[in-house]
């Protein structure tokens, strides 16, 4: 269903949702819209590392211990382990994870863009993929090997001629099904943020 | 004085550098990192290269195509760390510039690496003061600072080894010398 999707929809979608993410203040609701986002990550063929999202996490927990504030969890020496510091540091964690999975989802790598600078993003795109043939052996001399891959590229008009060759457009209109499927995420999150809005006038 | 030969202003030779760019920070991501937040900066290395054949602005427009060119591939575009990218890599190509403007022949590739991390890893504190650690964040900075120091230090010796090497530049610079040579 995800194959063959228009990046742009991709894109228009992130746009219509990170609103909603960014002036979220519940941090539950932070972290469902974290974990949506994962998950639409790697239901969308993108890699999720958990270890690095840990240990930037803590650092950013850890680097938020100082000025205490609210109520006293732990005491180490003269330290003190406090939930407001704690729910500053998840907060601020929550919104530097959730904006990168958020706009992995958003941005993809066939995306085109209009206009003269999609032309020349496209011609970039073009010489990284002629670029990413070259399996580098650290055994031997990478200059060398760097050098003769651009002097390949640079000497061959057909690899030139490709780079100029304007980007296949994606003739599939999206199908029902997958307009149903961003039309989802919008609405889970703006859903959620409305939610988290309506308890905090209620309270 | 005439400008820089057309060869160079080409957008063929710019996104050729560009697309180093990316692959440079795509093998850097591959590559395991013992600490977090270092970074090694060899997707610095084509904008070094380019202080020797482009104009100040071309090397600019350079700058900026890696940026925008590195956050679509990774997806990071619309993230906090398309922030840091930005800051850091516009600090550290302005500084690169002016290094090598002032210093011309006086200076080698190792000292416009490590002014260029000095100068991306100073603002990229003072946005991560101000964004995610708070005070927290001067405790980071002498071990992010001296650690920038010697990743740029490698940083530029392998630059100044490929501008020595490098057939493809001296293909260029070839190209560029009959031109000054002609006018």
């Amino acid at each position: 269903m995800l194959k063959n999707i228009d990046p742009r929809l991709y894109l228009i979608t992130g746009i219509i949702i990170f609103p909603a993410f960014l002036f979220t203040t519940d941090l539950f609701i932070r972290f469902l819209f974290v974990i949506i986002a994962v998950v639409l990550n790697i239901i969308t063929g993108r890699k999720f590392r958990v270890l690095p999202n840990i240990l930037l996490s803590l650092g950013i927990i850890i680097a938020h211990i100082y000025p205490p504030s609210g109520k006293v969890y732990y005491e180490i020496g003269q330290f003190y382990i406090t939930q407001g510091a704690i729910f500053l540091g998840l907060k601020k964690s929550l919104l530097l994870i959730g904006s990168v999975y958020i706009s992995r989802f958003s941005v993809r790598k066939d995306l085109v863009l209009p206009g003269k600078a999609g032309a020349l993003f496209y011609e970039i795109f073009f010489y990284f993929e002629k670029l990413t043939e070259l399996h580098l052996k650290f055994k031997k001399n990478i200059i060398e090997q760097i050098d003769s891959k651009l002097l390949e590229i640079e000497n061959s008009p057909a690899i030139k001629e490709g780079a100029k060759t304007k980007s296949p457009s994606i003739n599939s209109k999206p199908c029902f099904r997958q307009i149903l499927f961003f039309a989802a995420i919008v609405f889970l999150f703006w859903g959620l943020f409305g939610y988290s809005h309506i308890n905090l006038w209620r309270s | 004085m005439r400008s820089t030969p057309s060869l160079f202003k080409s957008r063929e030779t710019l996104a050729l550098l560009a697309a180093c760019c990316i692959f440079l920070a795509m093998i850097e991501y591959i590559i395991p990192k013992p600490i977090l937040f270092i970074r090694y900066g060899i997707a610095n290395i084509p904008i070094m290269v380019s202080l020797k054949i482009f104009s100040p602005r071309m090397t600019m427009a350079l700058v900026f195509l890696k940026i925008i060119g590195q956050g679509i591939i990774t997806g990071t575009l619309f993230s906090y760390i398309f922030l840091f990218s930005l800051s850091g890599s516009l600090a550290s190509g302005i500084a690169m510039i002016i290094i090598y403007r002032i210093c011309k022949d006086k200076i080698s590739m190792v000292g416009v690496s490590i002014t260029g991390a000095f100068a991306s890893n100073t603002v990229q504190l003072i946005i991560a003061k101000y964004l995610i650690f708070g005070k927290a964040a001067i405790l980071m900075a002498p071990p992010v600072l001296i650690i920038g120091i010697v990743t740029s230090l490698f940083t530029g010796i392998f630059a100044e080894l490929f501008i020595s090497k490098s057939q493809w530049l001296k293909t260029k610079l070839s190209i560029q010398g009959q031109y000054a040579e002609k006018y």
